[in-house]
């Protein structure tokens, strides 16, 4: 019976703050400690289908999908160049793929206002210099969306390339003795077969994007336009906070993501998508030609959006001494330009120990998160245990739940049970590990699926215990998904900003709090930018160890 | 009533647009100033007596855990010179104050309460923290001087006002020369302004509700119509509003004159203007809780909060202090109108519980923006 105890973690970490969000939402007072008044009312629910919440659903409706289909686009386009074909350079359009990251999508969003702000944006002060009488604006639809998808695009791309990689190329090949063309063999075979890490990558995006609150914050609020999670925020970050109403519309977005997740599980269940047998294979790469160097430009300009105009940005602006530029020209005055914004970030004791924390809690919430998704996954996916479609349905919950309102969850959860675990770096811990179920359990499904089990069982029927055949053969089977499930939760946690926002004490401050600190007191400020980018290669340093580690162990 | 006396005012002065050239330094903020500290007898800092004797004992080296919705660049000033002064060490947690609310009700709810201490930007939400008895009883040795001075006039003996906000506009000089820069409220409403201007959702903000009930008071509701139909932006906080202005995003921003010092003394091109038709000003609610109450070094930083050295931080900062024995906010050689001033239009209790609600839904129904 390995699902009673899982459900109770789950339990624990997702059903009781989901729960009292629930409860939230039929009740006339916000359900807080000391509060409780079980007073119901359907009121919270009607608020729902006002008509500012419409304008506000269909824009992050519209929003989420196109920012879906582009990030899915360009992560799997991403994923199958490097996974697939000859292209050169393998290594560094994987690094293409997966750098973006490490820019969390606050620090992408603000720093895309620096660089497409229309009055003062880098590139509108570049095209007037140039006198090109161009002019971009990011505060709009289409800018949300750009900066979404090049952000949220790393998420496909890891799992698709998890994918790929695995992908025993006998069906490939079949296609081709058969007389399929190479487009036909795509196609037919190796698109579908990628099918459960496309949609599981899509699912993630959409609800994530959906429910991105701090890009929504920076770049949709100053083009007026309303999204659910500002619409959100204004219900709760403002006094008196309409909570009820929040979590009402909480649960309105749960059942439709719980309807998305079904609908997912619908189209996959009507066939195999096993490829990986644990027989010695490695998936075929595809000759490109006289096109392999074509192949580089989409990556390349992928690259160049994503990770050097917007380091560029913050370099620039954490050099500046002043936060007007009126041409690049300006930046040649005398004094115009010094480091000093980095002095102050490495002499602010306050910056060592934030980050102290973060990788205290990014590595133990990744840690954790990773084998917990990987029970679950187990569970949900090769075993008959009855509450497998519990256990996956809860894991799920969070997504579907706007970060703002699941925190106060979490808040009152942990307040209210009897572990003296408020106030500490392991609250933080619990909590990321409820928050980030989802994405963890999403990663390590796409490739449980693609592992065949014949070995496993091989190995239990000659009598090893299944524990011991599961460590022994499944997990080293699953190594590259595994290692990308645990570098996927590191840099989830590592970018939290919102639940922490509620939990952190001065002891336990993140570093993406003390960022969200800083731009909070003058966004544009030398020093914010500074830290963002000392953000950004920490967060490059903690991805790259555990790969360069793993080679090493491997060699 | 105000009016004449803004008229007669308006005679006497001439419209004072203070400029506040962008400096490296920090007003208030050049670290810890130095003081006379006498702790032979209890903590007497500057001739003032602090803690007496047997609080004092009971202080040293405690700590203090604060709660505060200001910016972390002004309560690092302020916390700074009060470990300077003390040697008491203090936290603070950072949050804005609907945030800061939630927690602390929750915590006080499970009987987990966190904080020492919490300063909050908005009244209402301090007055809700008491009712849900958050607070304890907040008494100074100074409580005849800050009664006389007003600071007392809200909290019910659970909370003072640490000090005022001052809301004014600024503009940005790169943008728009000094000649022709606004000077008056009613300049604010010129066509070239439009969607050039930047403003702050006054809902769970004290500051900026304090700010709209004056042009609502002073103008009425059509000023609110006509800043609308220059198509503002609005945001959700002043510090985001005031990093748009200084990189010249908007020409001209409703914000507090603490803001707008703090962000040319970061090197932008802010000016903040105080116009002779008045500024607007705001309590901030500050008191210690029922875990702070059983803390003797909370007990000696709200002392100290109150006293002439704490409140003299404040007046470089921009803030106007609660007490009138303490220089005023200034910014350059500037000095900023003080309670009592004609043109220093305070949102008073009165003035809340009468008009509050009916300032948010007038501004709520003009923008549109809180849904």
């Amino acid at each position: 019976m390995p699902s009673i105890p899982l459900l109770v973690v789950l339990a624990v970490l997702i059903l009781v703050p989901v729960g009292l969000v629930a409860l939230a939402a039929v009740s006339v007072d916000v359900p807080r400690p000391g509060g409780f008044t079980f007073d119901l009312t359907l009121a919270n629910l009607a608020s729902v289908v006002s008509g500012a919440v419409g304008s506000a659903t269909i824009n992050s409706l519209g929003i989420a999908t196109a920012a879906t289909v582009l990030a899915v686009a360009i992560g799997g386009y991403v994923a199958f160049v490097t996974a697939r074909t000859d292209a050169p350079f393998g290594r560094a359009i994987y690094a293409c793929g997966l750098i973006p990251m490490f820019l969390p999508s606050y620090v992408g969003a603000l720093a895309w206002a620096m660089l497409g702000s229309p009055a003062s944006g880098l590139l509108n002060v570049a095209f007037r210099d140039l006198g090109l009488g161009l002019e971009i604006n990011v505060y709009s639809r289409v800018g949300l969306v750009l900066v979404c998808a090049l952000f949220y695009a790393p998420y496909a791309f890891l799992l698709i390339h998890a994918s790929m990689t695995m992908m025993n190329p006998d069906l490939e090949d079949a296609a081709a003795i058969h007389g399929g063309s190479r487009w036909r063999m795509l196609r037919s075979v190796t698109f579908p077969l990628a099918l459960p890490a496309v949609l599981g990558s899509a699912l993630l995006i959409f609800v994530l994007v959906l429910e991105n609150f701090p890009v929504a914050q920076v770049l949709a609020t100053p083009g007026n336009i309303e999204t659910l999670p500002t619409y959100i925020y204004r219900m709760m970050g403002f006094f008196p906070s309409r909570g009820t109403e929040a979590a009402a519309l909480a649960v309105v977005l749960v059942a439709f993501v719980v309807l998305l997740t079904l609908a997912q599980r619908r189209v996959l269940a009507k066939r195999s998508f096993t490829t990986v047998t644990g027989k010695g294979m490695r998936a075929r790469r595809i000759a490109l030609g006289r096109f392999r160097w074509l192949a580089l430009v989409p990556v390349l300009l992928y690259f160049v959006a994503s990770i050097v105009l917007p380091l560029g940005a913050l370099l620039v602006t954490s050099l500046r001494t002043s936060p007007f530029m009126p041409s690049f020209s300006s930046l040649l005055r005398p004094g115009a330009l010094d480091g000093s914004a980095f002095g102050t970030v490495f002499a602010d004791a306050q910056f060592w120990s934030s980050t102290v924390n973060s990788v205290i809690v990014a590595v133990a919430a990744a840690l954790g998160g990773t084998v917990l998704s990987f029970a679950v996954a187990y569970v949900v996916y090769r075993t008959s245990a009855r509450a497998r479609a519990q256990l996956e349905a809860i894991s799920m919950l969070p997504l579907a739940i706007p970060a703002l309102v699941l925190g106060m969850g979490i808040l009152w959860t942990w307040l209210l049970i009897p572990l003296p675990l408020y106030g500490t770096l392991g609250l933080l811990v619990v909590a990321f590990l409820g928050v980030q179920m989802p994405q963890g359990l999403r990663s390590v499904a796409a490739s449980i699926r693609s592992t065949d089990r014949d070995l496993e069982d091989s190995a239990v029927v000659h009598g090893r215990s299944r524990v011991r055949a599961v460590l022994g053969i499944t997990v080293p089977l699953m190594k590259v998904a595994l290692s990308s499930t645990f570098l996927l939760l590191l840099m989830l946690s590592m970018r939290e900003l919102t639940v922490p926002l509620l939990l952190y004490t001065r002891d336990t401050t993140l570093l993406s709090v003390a960022i969200f600190d800083r731009f909070e007191n003058g966004g544009g400020s030398q020093s914010a930018a500074a830290i963002s980018l000392v953000y950004c290669l920490l967060m490059f340093v903690l991805a790259y160890l555990p790969r360069r580690f793993g080679q090493k162990a491997n060699a | 009533m105000r009016r004449t006396t803004r008229s007669l005012l308006t005679a006497a002065i001439a419209v004072a647009v203070l400029g506040v050239t962008a400096c490296g330094g920090t007003s208030g903020g050049d670290g810890p100033a130095a003081r006379s500290i006498d702790t032979s007898n209890g903590l007497v800092i500057d001739g003032e007596t602090i803690a007496d004797q047997a609080l004092w004992e009971k202080a040293k080296g405690g700590n203090v855990s604060l709660a505060t919705a200001l910016t972390e660049r002004e309560e690092k000033v302020i916390t700074e010179q009060f470990k300077a002064d003390t040697g008491i060490a203090l936290d603070f947690v950072r949050l804005p104050t609907p945030k800061l609310f939630e927690r602390a009700v929750s915590e006080k709810g499970a009987g987990k309460l966190s904080f020492d201490v919490i300063r909050v930007t908005d009244t209402t939400a301090a007055e809700e923290m008491a009712k849900n008895g958050v607070f304890g009883q907040t008494r100074t040795p100074f409580d005849d001087q800050l009664r006389k001075d007003g600071a007392l006039d809200i909290g019910g003996g659970n909370f003072v006002s640490a000090f005022y906000a001052i809301y004014t506009f600024a503009y940005n000089s790169q943008a728009i020369p000094s000649a022709s820069a606004p000077k008056t409220w009613e300049n604010l409403l010129d066509p070239s302004y439009k969607g050039k201007i930047g403003l702050v959702n006054p809902n769970g903000s004290g500051y900026n509700t304090a700010l709209t009930d004056m042009l609502i008071q002073d103008y009425g509701d059509r000023y609110l119509k006509d800043m609308q139909a220059l198509g503002p932006r609005i945001f959700d906080s002043v510090s985001v509003m005031g990093t748009a202005l200084g990189q010249g995003e908007l020409t001209v921003g409703l914000m507090g004159a603490n803001s707008a010092l703090s962000l040319a003394e970061q090197g932008a091109p802010v000016v903040a203007v105080i116009p002779p038709d008045g500024v607007s000003a705001g309590y901030t609610p500050f008191g210690i809780t029922i875990k702070g109450a059983e803390n003797p070094a909370a007990q000696v930083f709200v002392n100290w909060q109150m006293s002439r050295a704490g409140q003299s931080k404040l007046g470089p900062l921009g803030l106007a202090p609660a007490r009138s024995d303490v220089e005023p906010a200034r910014m350059g050689d500037a000095v900023l109108p003080k309670p009592g001033d004609p043109n220093f239009t305070l949102f008073t209790t009165a003035d809340r519980q009468q008009r509050q609600a009916a300032v948010l839904a007038t501004w709520n129904g003009i923008f549109r923006y809180t849904g």
